[in-house]
């Protein structure tokens, strides 16, 4: 990541009234949130604060324990922080929703990142004291710094996903559903399936009408067919080898063997 | 000729057609690029397909009421009187639907799945649709895969048929059996692979040096470039000349008329260029692959 300015800054510490001035360089950045992305602008700093200890060991209320979270809860080792985002951004970020937990002392709170927690963790010293922490740290971030780029460079990663168009619920409904139906048939020896219909179908008109409007104009259309075929056909038998007796009739003949076998597979109503 | 039912079709812009209501399934077909690569890899090629695929699967009778089809007792005789119209359902998977493929695909890996063989495994992974595109390395793995398969197809009543494959035995196997198809002139580049196609020999008007013609000449022979890599870099070098002149319909000076022959008398050269459809001919110890790119 490359920055794209510096700014020099009064850094007032915890406990202290008097600032001093530091330079810091500048970046935007875009954090990969869920549906939707959010830019912030950040100062580079080489650390932040000691990494976080594990959360491990902590006793996490029972009924927290199905929130997806943004961070794996059991996660072992410490934790560096690579990005701190600050408090202009909050509303940007937290949904809305909080859970408590029943003795109050743990809240979850929904975020772009998923859910989010808060509570007393042990001290590493000594267990006896508790800090409070809010623990999200795992979040997925890119440099911004061409947004047009970076919107065309997102588009066309995407392009690579149109293959998988289905959605997932779909896909395994379908594959439910034909394993659950297919069977074999022992007399016929083969296998029977059914078709995927789709909740929709009983609003299926009947296409009666359509189909017989089809039909009765297909014998003449079929008859144009039969007549530029044969043209062709002879053209291309005469230009290799002229035999006349080669009538375009018993050429065009041999599609019709070709009904015959079809109509096998149908059976009469 | 092959039959292709019209599920999209609807009444109206309002109504639904049967495809609207049908689900597609998931596309589980495999990957042709794959499929392509693996069958260079064998000593011994052979393809062969499914005969009628879609219509060995029966549709269960609930179905088959939105499968109906019409058909003429007389052609001569109109649509129109109800009398010369009798009305089918379809018994087994029809060709044109949206789930048709799904359908057929599904169940041959269904199928296929269930048989416990290397070579049901192998099908699994060399069939495309109705297609096997597969190979192995000795006749007699060769042979034990054409009646492996053809009965495990069998047992789902289909019948593997038109094999066609680089071992006179199999073929003869295969013939025996009225199974065996003649390699069309089309097909042969399954077996030869061969990229480079006549390039316009009969276009005499080089002569005249007109680099609109130059151009497209080198266009045409340019697409197997990563095959004769030495021809296309000549060409490159005509290009290069040609650009250099101000006037493109002027005639080009006679140094490059003369490399421009001398070239064109390569290209005749290259039509017999044949590649390999196996790429190790002998089972090497060590195989290394070296890959080039170019994000142009």
């Amino acid at each position: 990541m490359k920055a794209s300015l510096k700014e020099i800054l009064d850094v007032t510490t915890f406990g202290s009234t008097k600032g001093t001035p530091k330079s810091y360089e500048v970046l935007t950045l875009t954090l990969n949130a869920v549906n939707k992305d959010i830019k912030i602008t950040a100062l580079v700093t080489p650390i932040i604060c000691p990494p976080l200890s594990s959360t491990q060991h902590t006793d996490i209320p029972v009924e927290f324990k199905a929130l997806a979270f943004a961070d794996p809860l059991n996660a072992e080792g410490d934790r560096a922080i690579d990005i701190l985002i600050g408090n202009d951004h909050y509303a940007q970020i937290i949904l809305g929703n909080t859970k408590k937990s029943r003795d109050e002392r743990w809240m979850a709170t929904q975020s772009k990142f998923a859910w989010l927690l808060s509570g007393p963790v042990p001290n590493n010293e000594s267990s006896a004291e508790t800090t409070l922490r809010t623990f999200c740290q795992l979040i997925d971030a890119r440099p911004t710094r061409n947004d047009d780029l970076n919107e065309t460079l997102t588009k066309f990663w995407e392009i690579n996903k149109i293959a998988d168009e289905f959605s997932d619920t779909e896909v395994t409904e379908v594959q439910k559903h034909f394993q659950d139906t297919i069977d074999f048939n022992k007399v016929t020896g083969r296998y029977n399936v059914r078709l995927p219909w789709k909740d929709n179908k009983h609003s299926l008109p009947t296409n009666f009408t359509l189909a017989r409007k089809r039909l009765s104009s297909l014998p003449r259309a079929y008859l144009q067919i039969q007549r530029s075929t044969a043209r062709s056909t002879q053209e291309r038998i005469y230009r290799t080898s002229p035999r006349p007796e080669h009538t375009s009739k018993s050429h065009i003949c041999t599609t019709y063997p070709n009904f015959q076998s079809s109509k096998k597979a149908a059976r009469q109503l | 000729m092959r039959f292709v039912y019209d599920a999209p079709a609807k009444i109206s812009s309002k109504t639904l057609s049967p495809n609207d209501c049908l689900h597609t399934g998931p596309n589980i077909i495999q990957r042709l690029q794959s499929m392509l690569l693996a069958f260079r890899l064998h000593k011994i090629a052979f393809t062969a397909d499914i005969e009628k695929a879609f219509l060995q699967i029966e549709l269960n009778t609930q179905g088959r009421d939105a499968t109906r089809f019409l058909w003429l007792k007389d052609v001569d005789k109109s649509a129109n009187n109800p009398e010369k119209v009798i009305v089918y359902r379809f018994c087994r998977v029809l060709f044109g639907t949206a789930p048709s493929s799904y359908l057929l695909n599904a169940t041959i890996q269904h199928h296929l799945v269930k048989q416990d063989d290397w070579i049901s495994q192998d099908v699994q992974r060399s069939i495309y649709m109705d297609n096997v595109l597969t190979g192995v390395e000795t006749l007699s793995e060769a042979l034990e895969y054409y009646t492996s398969s053809r009965n495990c197809f069998q047992k789902a009543g289909m019948n593997l048929r038109q094999w066609t494959s680089n071992s006179p035995a199999l073929n003869r196997l295969a013939h025996d059996d009225r199974v065996y198809t003649e390699p069309e002139l089309k097909h042969k580049h399954r077996y030869s692979l061969t990229f480079i196609n006549k390039t316009d020999q009969g276009n005499q008007q080089h002569r005249k040096s007109l680099q609109k013609i130059s151009i497209k000449l080198i266009l045409k022979s340019l697409r197997p470039v990563g095959v004769c890599g030495t021809s296309h870099s000549k060409s490159q070098d005509n290009a290069g000349t040609m650009e250099t002149q101000p006037n493109r319909n002027k005639e080009l000076p006679d140094s490059f008329k003369e490399n421009w022959i001398k070239w064109l008398n390569e290209l005749q050269s290259l039509t017999t260029l044949e590649i390999p459809r196996q790429y190790f001919n002998t089972v090497a110890s060590e195989v290394q692959l070296h890959v080039f790119c170019d994000s142009s």
